[in-house]
């Protein structure tokens, strides 16, 4: 059934996929241009790459809560919540669709960052140049710079991160729904709630963090200038937010498939 | 053959009762009127059975005593609302429909929406409201479901259309499942008509066998409900 409601869901987001794949197109080509012009084009090439991030950084975010929103708030959804499948399997195909989504649209990001730079290297920079550049860098920067699993679990952490952002949409909007179920300012409502949610988790984390010497980390950072590598163990932070984030993912992922099983009026 | 059964079905909102302590049976091969005017709990009643909006009291067994999923499996609801998503056509609410119901029948859909004057083509956004209503009946009734409850098939529709739908309707009438529909337009439904239960203020007013009640009363259903809604 996650699958047929994947399928679906995928049809669904068939234009606003492709109307995102087409400004992506745009805003490459003119990076590009920008890179083969040169000199002050240099700036527009910087400029669509901070748009190119961004953009892909909202659109990744909003777009499976914005579709889920929809489901819940107009009678199109009765063809998906009439369907013989439980609120588990609506918010899990939801969320995996946006995960899907997430992860494809940050590999297609990564990729073309890796063609732009190498494009940079070609037109602007000779092999010793970058060679020499590489091994300043790692004489001078050796104590800081991380390891290849460091920056692994940096980016499942932020992977994590930003599908908790996802999750905690899904279940603001749920939770509005259960509780004012058909009213006018359904949004509004939901982007408070929202807010409150993430208010309560951040106060959850920093309450967790502390036992694990959060505050003394903290202050060591502030009155170290800049040389605290080695003493503050950056990787306990990075394992501890993916076991929280993947907690407050579980946990908004049940809360949610309940509410929309058993309370919610569509 | 129960297939259907409410006690004491009760839903509120804002402590304000749309439905309240509604007690039925629907019986199989039978095909039931849920009349009652604009706010008398019908459409809430059946949003309840098809598992749109929860009780706030009282029970719904479905059959054996389905699970609020496999209900759906077993229920046909056809809402009063367009239901359809914007980026479908013709042809993909039935494969939407065959994917997701497995007594969805598409020869029978195929039919329908040639019966109804539709090409698979036709996007959804370009249905007239007329097209769209044809089209709901047409998808609700080519599953072979054991209950099908059809709220208001006949708003929004032309003199002609009307027939084709109440063919439609007729031709999936049978022994093993029950029909309930809800319905302003009494004169035209009545001889349709096995059993018929009035909705007043979301209570039962009157419930029973339409030919006992004609001859109990000693006039037509569509009188009667002048009377008790006048």
């Amino acid at each position: 059934m996650i699958a047929k409601l994947l399928k679906y869901e995928l049809l669904r987001r068939k234009g606003p996929l492709t109307a995102f794949a087409v400004i992506f197109i745009v805003l490459e080509g003119l990076l590009l241009f920008g890179l083969f012009k040169g000199d002050a084009w240099i700036g527009l090439s910087i400029f669509m790459t901070i748009l190119l991030i961004g953009g892909t950084y909202v659109f990744v975010l909003l777009d499976p809560i914005i579709s889920f929103y929809s489901d819940i708030k107009n009678k199109h959804g009765y063809m998906l919540f009439l369907t013989p499948v439980n609120g588990y399997q609506i918010v899990g195909s939801k969320a995996l669709f946006g995960f899907i989504q997430m992860f494809v649209a940050g590999a297609i990001l990564f990729l073309t960052f890796v063609l732009n730079s190498k494009l940079t290297t070609h037109l602007y920079f000779t092999g010793t140049e970058i060679e020499s550049l590489w091994n300043r860098i790692s004489h001078d920067f050796k104590d800081f710079l991380p390891t290849l699993g460091q920056i692994i679990q940096f980016l499942v952490m932020v992977l994590l991160q930003w599908f908790n952002v996802i999750m905690m949409g899904i279940f603001a909007i749920t939770l509005n729904k259960t509780i004012f179920s058909d009213n006018r300012h359904s949004f509004l409502l939901s982007l408070l709630m929202y807010v409150f949610l993430y208010v309560i988790i951040q106060t959850v984390t920093v309450a967790i963090l502390a036992p694990f010497g959060l505050f003394g980390d903290m202050l060591r950072v502030q009155t170290s200038n800049g040389s605290i590598q080695g003493s503050l163990n950056v990787g306990k932070y990075t394992t501890l937010g993916m076991i929280l984030n993947a907690f407050y993912i579980l946990l908004f992922y049940f809360l949610s498939g309940r509410f929309l099983h058993k309370r919610v009026d569509l | 053959m129960i297939l259907l059964k409410t006690e004491k079905l009760t839903k509120t909102f804002g402590g304000k009762p749309a439905v309240y302590e509604v007690d039925a049976e629907f019986e199989a091969g039978k095909l039931y009127g849920l009349l009652g005017p604009n706010g008398s709990g019908k459409t809430t009643f059946m949003k309840m059975v098809a598992g749109l909006f929860y009780p706030t009291a009282g029970k719904i067994t479905v059959m054996d005593g389905l699970s609020k999923t496999a209900s759906k499996s077993k229920v046909a609801y056809m809402p009063t609302e367009p239901f359809f998503y914007d980026y479908m056509t013709v042809k993909t609410v039935g494969d939407f429909f065959k994917d997701f119901y497995e007594d969805f029948d598409p020869e029978w859909y195929k039919e329908q929406i040639e019966y109804m004057q539709l090409t698979p083509d036709l996007r959804i956004r370009a249905l007239s409201s007329g097209m769209a209503a044809k089209l709901k009946v047409a998808v609700t009734m080519s599953r072979r479901a054991s209950i099908y409850m059809l709220d208001e098939p006949l708003n929004g529709i032309d003199l002609v259309a009307r027939d084709k739908i109440i063919t439609s309707i007729i031709k999936r009438s049978a022994p093993d499942n029950t029909i309930i529909i809800s319905s302003h337009l009494i004169d035209i439904m009545e001889n349709l008509l096995d059993e018929v239960l009035f909705l007043k203020d979301g209570r039962t007013v009157l419930k029973g066998n339409a030919e006992e009640t004609r001859e109990k009363n000693g006039k037509s259903i569509a009188d009667l409900y002048k009377e008790v809604y006048a």
